[in-house]
């Protein structure tokens, strides 16, 4: 009877005690694994649409990370979009003027060669200047369900900013 | 991710074998034959799908809610552990028979990387989803899934393991490294299925 | 009872995880992320030092515990100190290499189902001092990073053109060695080549010595599920 149940309670106490201290350790890296992430963004920010004040806006929308306002008045929409698998790119996407200004790619996890198809610049610029979600455009062969991911990803921007048209307007 | 597209890639353009790279320690030991492939796939399909059953809706209801998502890893594992140390016990008591040509795979399946990866990928897949139980359901189906699609790499690998005892080999490949290269060959042929898509 | 004599010595205690019992070359344990994590050298590197770091503190602290741990809940109590710095890990490479964080992925949660890091447990930590745990890991972890570094050279060079990033053979390359099937291609190439240089045969398969389930396998028919 003893021995049966010491089992179970030395197992509680060592999950308990891993529990604890993970919970101590989690409260001393959260502030360094946020300073990391948005020093990440800064830097994904900068070098896709120039040095520059960036604020992030305090709106939440389906589908969308996070809205950035930059000190030219541009929006810009961070989200993750899935290509081969769900959530393997991360895009940066800059809209003005009701148009698409660029599309960056921060990150991709898709196979290499497919990354490598929708990272190049041909294949990104067809969306600067997109004004409808539902336009036509150029998968790369061999890679179309990465580039689905981009075009779908540009669509949801695009949405997002007409069906949000106050944000423009937020001073 | 709509319910052809899961069926579809989780038994063959993304096999969690031969694409992914999860469970290939099993993959490499246990598919001598084709009859010990058949049990191990089937405690790995009924341990994966056990699994996400619990652990999917821990993760929601429990780990979310109170901000403890780093714990994830930690209860997944542990939960996996204690279901199939509970599963073995169960399935020697009440059905012996069973016992001998699944059980004795139950314990193995524990450190098998797919079952974890598996409840892992289920959560990033699928806690998005519009609903609990869209995603629940989601999940249980990617999870039996790919277990049919393990069990059907480790079944095709047994096969082409046996045809291979005849071949010629040269005496540092013999072994492991002819299988290896038997199974990047196997591993060749899934690719073609990515243009299935 | 009669007490063993130390007849290993501590050089030995280490440096057999390396080349001579590599956990991965020739125990067949942890090859899940030799396929997973080596299509470049930098991303295997920081892949087996956080296995490495891993391993040598669950040894540490499983070997401290060892005679505090009861049988019935021995191999589940493993798994948790293991998942508890798996989890540290995970934290530590987040916050200050997120770059390594982001390409092993999921493969960082996976390390806790490493073969390597609960087979040493099982088989070393649980049954042997804390100095020597320490130095059982280390060697161990040495030994599966050789091997990473190995296979990833390897799949690098020849199917990127590039090693650690720094451009080499240029256009000159195999593509197919990024992808899947070139991952098991190199493995069983690398496995060749070490036991040509070993004088060994290659490993028949997963072998029974260092897998944790082995006392569960030999309990029932036929051992090892062969």
């Amino acid at each position: 009877m003893n021995d049966r149940i010491k089992g179970p309670i030395a197992l509680t106490l060592i999950c308990s005690a891993v529990c604890a201290l993970l919970a101590g350790a989690h409260l001393l890296t959260d502030d360094r694994i946020r300073d990391t992430e948005a020093v990440r963004l800064q830097q994904a920010l900068s070098e896709a649409f120039g040095e520059g004040q960036y604020t992030a806006l305090n709106v939440k929308y389906d589908g969308i990370s996070q809205v950035i306002r930059d000190d030219s008045d541009r929006l810009i929409f961070d989200l993750v979009s899935s290509g081969y698998e769900k959530g393997s790119q991360h895009l940066l996407i800059g809209i003005s003027d009701g148009a698409v200004s660029k599309v960056h790619l921060v990150s991709i996890s898709d196979s290499p060669t497919q990354a490598a198809a929708v990272s190049e610049p041909d294949f990104l610029d067809q969306f600067t200047g997109w004004t409808d979600p539902d336009s036509d455009y150029d998968a790369v062969s061999g890679a179309t369900k990465s580039s689905e991911g981009i075009r779908q990803a540009v669509a949801r921007a695009l949405r997002t900013y007409y069906e949000n048209r106050e944000i423009t307007d937020d001073a | 991710m709509t319910v052809l597209g899961i069926i579809l890639s989780a038994i063959l353009t993304d096999n969690f074998v031969l694409s992914k790279f999860m469970g290939c320690c099993p993959f490499l030991g246990v598919s001598q034959k084709i009859s010990s492939s058949i049990g191990m796939g089937a405690a790995v399909i009924f341990v994966m799908t056990c699994s996400t059953a619990i652990t999917y809706p821990v993760y929601m209801y429990l780990l979310v809610p109170n901000g403890l998502e780093y714990l994830q890893t930690l209860a997944f594992i542990l939960i996996i552990a204690l279901f199939v140390q509970l599963a073995e016990m169960f399935v020697r008591k009440c059905f012996p028979p069973l016992h001998r040509t699944l059980g004795i795979y139950l314990p193995l399946i524990t450190t098998n990387c797919a079952v974890l990866g598996v409840t892992i990928l289920n959560v990033d897949l699928f806690a998005a989803s519009e609903s609990f139980l869209t995603g629940y359901l989601h999940a249980l189906l990617y999870a039996a899934c790919a277990g049919v699609g393990f069990t059907l790499a480790l079944i095709l690998f047994a096969g082409v393991r046996s045809r291979m005892e005849d071949a010629d080999i040269p005496a540092f490949f013999k072994g492991t490294p002819a299988t290896l290269i038997a199974a990047s060959i196997v591993s060749l042929s899934f690719m073609a299925f990515s243009g299935m898509s | 009872m009669m007490r063993k004599t130390k007849s290993v010595s501590l050089w030995q205690e280490f440096s057999k995880g390396i080349l001579r019992e590599n956990p991965n070359l020739v125990g067949l344990l942890g090859i899940c992320p030799v396929l997973a994590i080596t299509q470049e050298a930098r991303n295997a590197l920081g892949m087996g030092i956080a296995t490495t770091f891993v391993l040598i503190c669950s040894n540490a602290v499983i070997s401290m515990l060892r005679k505090v741990i009861p049988q019935t809940v021995k191999l589940s109590a493993y798994i948790v100190i293991i998942a508890g710095f798996v989890t540290l890990t995970q934290f530590l490479l987040h916050g200050y290499a997120p770059e390594l964080y982001s390409a092993l992925g999921t493969f960082l949660s996976l390390i806790t189902v490493n073969c390597i890091i609960l087979g040493r447990a099982e088989v070393f930590a649980g049954k042997n001092g804390v100095f020597r745990s320490v130095l059982d890991g280390a060697g161990m972890g040495i030994g599966f990073t050789l091997s990473l570094l190995l296979v990833s050279s390897f799949r690098e060079i020849i199917g990127s053109g590039t090693w650690f990033g720094i451009p080499l053979t240029g256009e000159y390359k195999v593509a197919l060695l990024r992808s899947a099937p070139g991952g098991f291609f190199a493995l069983g190439c690398i496995i060749a080549l070490v036991s040509a240089l070993l004088r060994k045969k290659p490993p028949e398969g997963i072998g029974c010595n260092g897998c944790p389930n082995a006392d569960t396998c030999a309990a029932s028919k036929g051992g090892c599920s062969r």
